[in-house]
Formats: C-alpha cells, structure tokens, sequence
C-alpha cells in the first residue's frame, strides 16, 4: 500500500492541504504538492489540445465534408477532405 | 482576440451553465460534507485530541477535512457539460469558428478551477462548527483554495480526456 500511496499524487496533495491545515507553513509538503498539481496540470491541458486535434483529423476522416479545422493564427484553416 | 481571452470567454460561458442549473452542484457539496460528518462523528471518539499526536491539538475533523475539500474538487462536471456539447454539436460549432484550441480546454478548466474555490470555501466554513481551524492563517487558507482549485482542474482535465475520447455519455 504505500509503494501505491508513493504513485498516486493524491497522497501529496493530501499532505500538502494536511499540512495547512494541521500546522504552521511546512514548505516541504507544500512545494510537493504544488508541484504534483501543476506538472500534471500542464500534462492534462497538453493531452486535452492534442486529442481535439486528433479530433478534428478524424472527424474529417469520417465525414469527408467538415475537413480539417485547425487554428491557425486567429483563422481557422477549412480543407476539405479529399481522400475517396 | 487572444487565446486567453477566448479561454475567459469560454470559461464564463461554462460558468453561467452551472449557475443556470444549481442542482447540478448540490452533490459536490454535499457527498463531501456527508463523508465528513460521518466519519468525524465515528472516528472522532476513536481519536481524541488531546492523546492523538498527529492531530497537532485539533479535532479529527481537521485531519479528515482535506478528504472531503479532495472528494468535493474531484467531479469533474466539466466534462458532463463537455459531452453535451459534443453531443448537442456546439463543439463542432466551437471547433468551426475561430477558436484556439487551448482556449477550447481553458474555459472550461479555468471554470471548474473557480467553481471548486467557492465549494471549497463553503466546506472549510461548515467544517468550522466540527473544530476544525486552519492552523496556517489566512495565507494558508488562500493556499489551500489555489491548492484544491488545481487539484479540480487536473482531475476535470483527465475526465475531459475520457470525454473527448468517447464523445458521449456511454451507453450508447
């Protein structure tokens, strides 16, 4: 149990919100929890984007119509798909 | 208009989603409140303040707020909403127009992230009564607000992968 407590970022932001709670400033705790919620933040946005790019290939692979749709600078570049 | 903006944009709309349908809220509160009043109430007499060393001189209900504050930043609506969209079409719409894609991801991570500040507030404040204090001060309760805010925009942000790899609410 707490080689799986060591991989699951809960227990550090548990420590982290325990720690502010429980007692005075403990940097320790709070910089790990800190740090665990933004690196897997900036993961989560990352993998979001990527995957509504994905989307948008896809749903053009489908649909053949409402082609790729990707924003480019303010504009959004439509192609259409003409792949048979 | 700048990506951020459009993320702004984006995440009032998907602020004014959750204030047009309250109920959809009422679980975030109240499932995490449950839990702590239950198991404060249980273990609470198991653990007394006063021979519980790692209680630091507080009540159980200050060792176990951190769960529920957890628990109640850890739904995910976003991504309920995010499917309703997909489903409805508007994300098609969304995709169309010219739109970032980071700001398609922003607004509504950037909302999920006030809305868990103001339902984290709501249970440190009805956590009070139960003795539980926040023993770093103000600072520490603004940390903890930030602290759960990113925890709530890490889990919706994972729960808005499984929607957009879905694309629908599963049963069909």
């Amino acid at each position: 149990m707490e080689i799986a407590a060591t991989f699951n970022p809960v227990t550090y932001v548990m420590e982290a919100l325990r720690s502010l709670i429980l007692q005075d400033f403990a940097w320790a705790p709070l910089a790990r929890g800190f740090g665990v919620v933004v690196v897997l933040g900036v993961v989560m946005v990352i993998l979001n984007v990527r995957l509504i790019r994905d989307y948008d290939y896809r749903r053009s692979d489908r649909t053949g119509i409402l082609a790729v749709s990707r924003y480019a600078g303010g504009v959004n570049l439509l192609a259409v798909n003409t792949a048979p | 208009m700048s990506a951020l903006g459009q993320a702004g944009l984006l995440a009032r709309r998907a602020l004014l989603e959750g204030l047009r349908t309250p109920e959809s809220s009422i679980p975030t509160l109240l499932i995490p409140l449950f839990f702590l009043v239950v198991n404060v109430g249980q273990a609470g007499k198991i653990f007394p303040s006063s021979s519980t060393g790692f209680l630091e001189g507080q009540t159980y209900a200050a060792f176990q707020l951190p769960s529920s504050l957890l628990l109640g930043a850890s739904f995910g609506t976003a991504a309920l909403y995010l499917v309703e969209d997909i489903e409805g079409g508007y994300f098609d719409k969304l995709r169309a127009a010219p739109v970032s894609r980071g700001a398609l991801v922003l607004g509504r991570l950037l909302a999920e992230a006030l809305k868990s500040v103001v339902i984290t507030a709501v249970l440190v404040l009805l956590a009070l009564p139960l003795g539980s204090t926040i023993a770093s001060g103000p600072l520490g309760f603004v940390l903890l607000l930030a602290l759960t805010a990113l925890w709530a925009v890490v889990f919706a942000g994972f729960m808005q992968l499984i929607a957009l790899k879905t694309r629908s609410r599963g049963g069909d």
